[in-house]
């Protein structure tokens, strides 16, 4: 019972002034909020990725409540020292627990976004909209939940004027790679109507490229889809045609 | 099959790194009196917890009221998690209340210091005895928070006989104001001193 009062304080402490859970010494806010603040980001974006997962239904629904958490936690956790050497660079004088506690609050507020607006997703879905709409919407709800939760961290941050400007467009533009290709590998989320269920697909290309082939899908156009492993991930034998 | 063969050998490094580093997090923040659940987060995530490593490790409050402080808190702790107590709050102004009665219990502490370093060099020095009436008021403001703790104990115990409601957030804000009041008064007798 308390442990719920203390989530619902929390939780509408996120949505209202999310800005007071990073005030003070970010060392005790971290510890005071921080495991909440992981719990509310993760059951918020299993909710999300629940309700993406029921697009294609049946195991699909488990998968991408499992990795919908995956995709919100990775980016941050892979570039938070980033973030803090881009504020630092642009002169922005912030320390590592400031930027963790102001990435965890943004992160979890906007998975709670996310949750709170998966309805209507849910009601999208249930229109039987076509499988390439349907990505784009998933897109689409994750820029603008990821805008929310980018907005929530630079309000965190100190710092004000063209310093702490420069370094938010910066640290967006990290994030936003990381997010994005994240996402690639991790999918799928949504899976093709025809297509095998599975918990990953195998590693090809990257993000950009498949946006691209995306677009040009719901336009019609269904060429560009022979993806090509690049770089690390590269597999000539397997590639070869 | 070579090439997905090693790719899979270094997910799985990094993977097991990554848990590897989480586990020492974990344990370097257990040993530093750091909560369960954050060390149980710095399991999986423990990026975003290692600014909890750089922050001091919890010294022995060492004021000389930490005593008393702490077994009032406990105490109260304890008795709003009772089973007895269903329905009464574990509210974040106990942290907050018991975090300032710790920093007015060590302002006491150095206060106490300082009378006996300046007071056993030179007795008459101008001022020791203002010194020691703001601090025996501030003492006697800290206990009377710590009786409040007290008396707000016995006030949930008698609501889980009578059933009648206890505002117990209510309390423990007018406690913190009670400190905070403590400060105002230090402000108000030494307006310039900053």
């Amino acid at each position: 019972m308390t442990a719920s009062i203390g989530a619902l304080d929390t939780c509408a402490r996120l949505l209202r002034e999310p800005v007071s859970l990073g005030r003070g010494d970010p060392r005790v806010s971290l510890e005071k909020y921080g495991p909440l603040l992981l719990a509310v980001a993760v059951v918020s974006a299993a909710v999300f990725g629940g309700v993406v997962g029921t697009y294609r239904g049946g195991v699909q629904l488990v998968f991408a409540a499992v990795k919908l958490p995956l995709l919100w936690l990775i980016p941050i956790l892979v570039t938070l020292p980033a973030v803090r050497a881009l504020h630092r660079v642009c002169g922005v004088d912030v320390d590592y627990g400031q930027v963790a506690l102001a990435a965890l609050v943004g992160t979890a507020r906007a998975a709670l976004v996310l949750a709170v607006a998966s309805p209507a997703l849910w009601l999208l879905y249930s229109l039987h909209v076509g499988y390439h709409v349907a990505v784009l919407a998933l897109c689409g709800s994750l820029v603008a939940a990821g805008g929310v939760g980018l907005h929530t961290t630079a309000r965190i941050l100190p710092g004000s004027g063209a310093g702490k400007a420069v370094a938010n467009m910066l640290a967006v533009a990290a994030v936003g790679v990381v997010f994005a290709q994240s996402g690639w590998v991790l999918r799928p989320f949504i899976a093709r109507p025809r297509a095998e269920v599975s918990f990953m697909r195998t590693v090809e290309s990257d993000v950009f490229s498949s946006v691209a082939a995306s677009w040009r899908s719901a336009r019609g156009d269904y060429t560009g889809w022979d993806a090509r492993r690049q770089g690390l991930l590269a597999n000539p034998e397997a590639d070869s045609p | 099959m070579i090439a997905s063969a090693s790719l899979s050998g270094l997910w799985l490094a990094v993977g097991g790194g990554y848990v590897l580093v989480g586990a020492i997090v974990a344990l370097r923040l257990a040993s530093r009196q750091a909560s369960r659940a954050a060390a149980l987060a710095a399991v999986a995530c423990w990026p975003l917890m290692l600014p909890l490593l750089s922050s001091p490790s919890s010294a022995a409050p060492s004021g000389p009221l930490a005593a008393r402080i702490e077994q009032c808190a406990r105490e109260l702790r304890a008795t709003m998690a009772d089973p007895a107590a269903a329905d009464v709050p574990v509210v974040d102004d106990l942290d907050d209340l018991v975090r300032d009665l710790q920093q007015a219990d060590e302002r006491l502490g150095m206060v106490d210091a300082l009378v006996a370093d300046v007071g056993g060099a030179s007795p008459a020095v101008a001022g020791l005895e203002a010194l020691r009436g703001a601090r025996a008021r501030a003492a006697a403001e800290v206990e009377a928070v710590l009786d409040g703790m007290v008396e707000l104990r016995l006030s949930i115990g008698l609501r889980s006989l009578a059933g009648n409601a206890v505002p117990v957030q209510d309390r423990l804000v007018d406690l913190r104001a009670r400190l905070g009041a403590l400060d105002e008064i230090a402000q108000f007798d030494h307006p310039r001193q900053s």
